[in-house]
């Protein structure tokens, strides 16, 4: 591929995706980091062209992902460096959501659990383009977001009383 | 629970309605190296544009051997040559679309009519030959839920536990990652393929119900029409469930010794698509009728078509899916057991139209890279079934 090729086909990638890749980082980093988590995702896709799969999506996420989590792991160590310094109360997550009771109880959550939800509710992948992104297979996906959901069904029942969910009425 | 995920998604922090700026991408690039080719190695130096100098040459050497090798032992073969085309009912189109599909993978797609046993394309690639024996993996799960739903005590709103491990010692199933779950229903349990369920459930059933299921299904039927023996492998030879040297549990999973041909897939897929009634699977034309054996009522046929139609709209065949199509099916992963520690063997069964059933098709691929039924063979139908149907109507 020529380098002008290789910058279409990267402008293309963009157009398709640079939405989605912003969005799934503006639910997971500060607002001030949003752009530049984005950015540095289609410089990755950049140096990685030729490994690129036909659906681009669940690899752009991917990457995204470690970016959000090499981020997460060194603001971590820098907050956790200032609050010994007593410099700093610890944050509140970076995301808040319109939903308190729900966002409440998706913390009680753990993290793969939170991911799976997230991935489908908010991201919209279906299960096989989510497996894709935290990297299992699209039946262990399916599996943790049952059991996700189920979590967090039983988290908002006890709660929340007046969420009932229906199927868990049924019972 | 759908409300549940609604309302998380109604909960959405942050809607796709902006990209970032597109500057900001060029100008992090301008700083980087060129992505790959000449541009690179000159900037590493002498010493790694050396190492290229040697490696290149020997790698381009083996690339092209490999290729002449795979030319003369692995060559795609249809089964149909040109003298015999126009006294067959391989369809030239579908049987281009099934070989396209696969590639140039170890693997093997046949697309039959359901309704008259009509074989419509027979492709197979690399050492898969047409009696291969392969372990059907989670394919089976629809063998296991026949027989539950036939036997009147289970339907497809049935609670079975899914807890993690299920038995012990060689007759132990787990789950995918060991995940255990709590009572699921038995359609959930298809759609997201949890193997202690239908271990469960064949040993509620009993060896003897799943051995007349997989009967009539024409397991072991040596001969019909080709189909070779499919069943349990113990001591050398295949024996049906009810042989005490068989762990049921795990068989009723696709585990264990399980063997099929791809042949046997397509037949599943073709009894459930010809409303319990299986059509003599045949590659040359028939005057009049195919026979029909029956298989399960039409009810249950209908039923389960339904819940492979969940899988495919929500579970783990969504890689199947073709929009209008209404594609129905099940995907497979198992150990391929080769040298290769790595390689599975994956595969896809399935039906379009759900509701009334023009096609059936089976996709098995022996994947190096570790592949699964919903990633590997799943698409592989889409397109076949895309093929035939998309320019059919």
């Amino acid at each position: 591929m020529s380098e002008l090729a290789q910058r279409q086909r990267l402008e293309d990638l963009f157009v398709a995706h640079a939405a989605a890749v912003r969005a799934y980082a503006a639910r997971r980093v500060a607002p001030g980091d949003v752009d530049d988590v984005a950015s540095e995702v289609f410089v990755v896709a950049w140096r990685r062209l030729d490994d690129m799969p036909d659906d681009a999506l669940p690899w752009l996420l991917a990457v995204a992902r470690r970016i959000v989590a090499n981020r997460l792991r060194s603001s971590q160590r820098q907050s956790a460096l200032r609050q010994r310094l007593g410099l700093e109360r610890p944050q509140p997550s970076a995301v808040s959501m319109p939903d308190d009771a729900l966002a409440e109880a998706m913390a009680t959550l753990s993290r793969a659990d939170r991911e799976a939800l997230i991935l489908v509710a908010w991201d919209g992948l279906d299960h096989t383009r989510a497996a894709a992104v935290v990297g299992c297979s699209p039946r262990a996906f399916s599996m943790r977001v049952h059991r996700a959901r189920g979590r967090l069904a039983a988290e908002l029942a006890r709660r929340d009383a007046t969420f009932l969910d229906p199927m868990e009425a049924m019972r | 629970m759908t409300d549940l995920m609604d309302r998380l998604a109604e909960a959405n922090p942050a809607r796709e309605d902006q990209r970032p700026p597109i500057d900001d991408v060029w100008r992090k690039i301008a700083a980087e190296p060129a992505p790959a080719g000449r541009g690179a190695v000159r900037r590493r130096g002498a010493w790694v544009a050396l190492m290229a100098a040697v490696a290149i040459p020997v790698v381009a050497v083996t690339v092209i051997a490999l290729r002449a090798h795979r030319a003369t032992t692995h060559r795609t073969q249809p089964v149909v040559t040109g003298g015999r085309r126009s006294r067959s009912t391989i369809d030239p189109a579908v049987q281009r679309a099934a070989q396209q599909g696969l590639g140039k993978r170890v693997g093997t797609v046949i697309v039959m009519n359901p309704r008259t046993g009509a074989i419509e394309a027979e492709a197979h690639g690399g050492t898969m030959r047409v009696g291969t024996l392969v372990p059907p993996g989670a394919t089976f799960d629809v063998v296991t839920a026949t027989a539950a739903i036939d036997s009147g005590r289970y339907g497809p709103q049935s609670r079975i536990s899914g807890a993690s491990p299920f038995g012990a010692g060689a007759s132990q199933v787990r789950n995918n990652q060991d995940q255990s779950l709590g009572e699921v229903t038995l359609s959930d349990a298809l759609t997201m393929s949890v193997n202690t369920v239908f271990a469960r459930l064949g040993t509620q059933l009993g060896a003897g119900v799943l051995r007349n299921t997989m009967r009539a299904f024409r397991f072991y039927v040596a001969g019909f029409s080709g189909t070779p023996a499919s069943g349990a492998r113990a001591g050398g030879r295949l024996v049906p469930p009810t042989d005490r040297r068989v762990p049921l549990g795990p068989v009723a999973a696709g585990q264990s010794s399980l063997l099929v041909t791809p042949m046997m897939l397509v037949l599943e897929a073709a009894a459930l698509g010809n409303n319990g009634w299986l059509a003599l699977p045949s590659a040359a034309p028939r005057s009049g009728a195919s026979p029909q054996f029956p298989v399960m009522p039409a009810t249950t046929a209908r039923t389960l078509r339904q819940m492979l139609r969940r899988v495919v709209a929500h579970g783990t065949a969504t890689a199947a899916d073709v929009p209008g199509l209404d594609v129905a099916g099940l995907t497979g992963t198992a150990a391929a057991g080769g040298a290769n520690r790595h390689a599975t063997v994956a595969s896809f069964l399935g039906l379009a139209p759900a509701a009334h059933p023009r096609v059936a098709i089976a996709v098995v691929v022996i994947d190096p890279h570790g592949g699964y039924g919903g990633t590997v063979a799943a698409p592989i139908a889409a397109r076949v079934l895309r093929h035939v149907l998309g320019g059919s109507r």
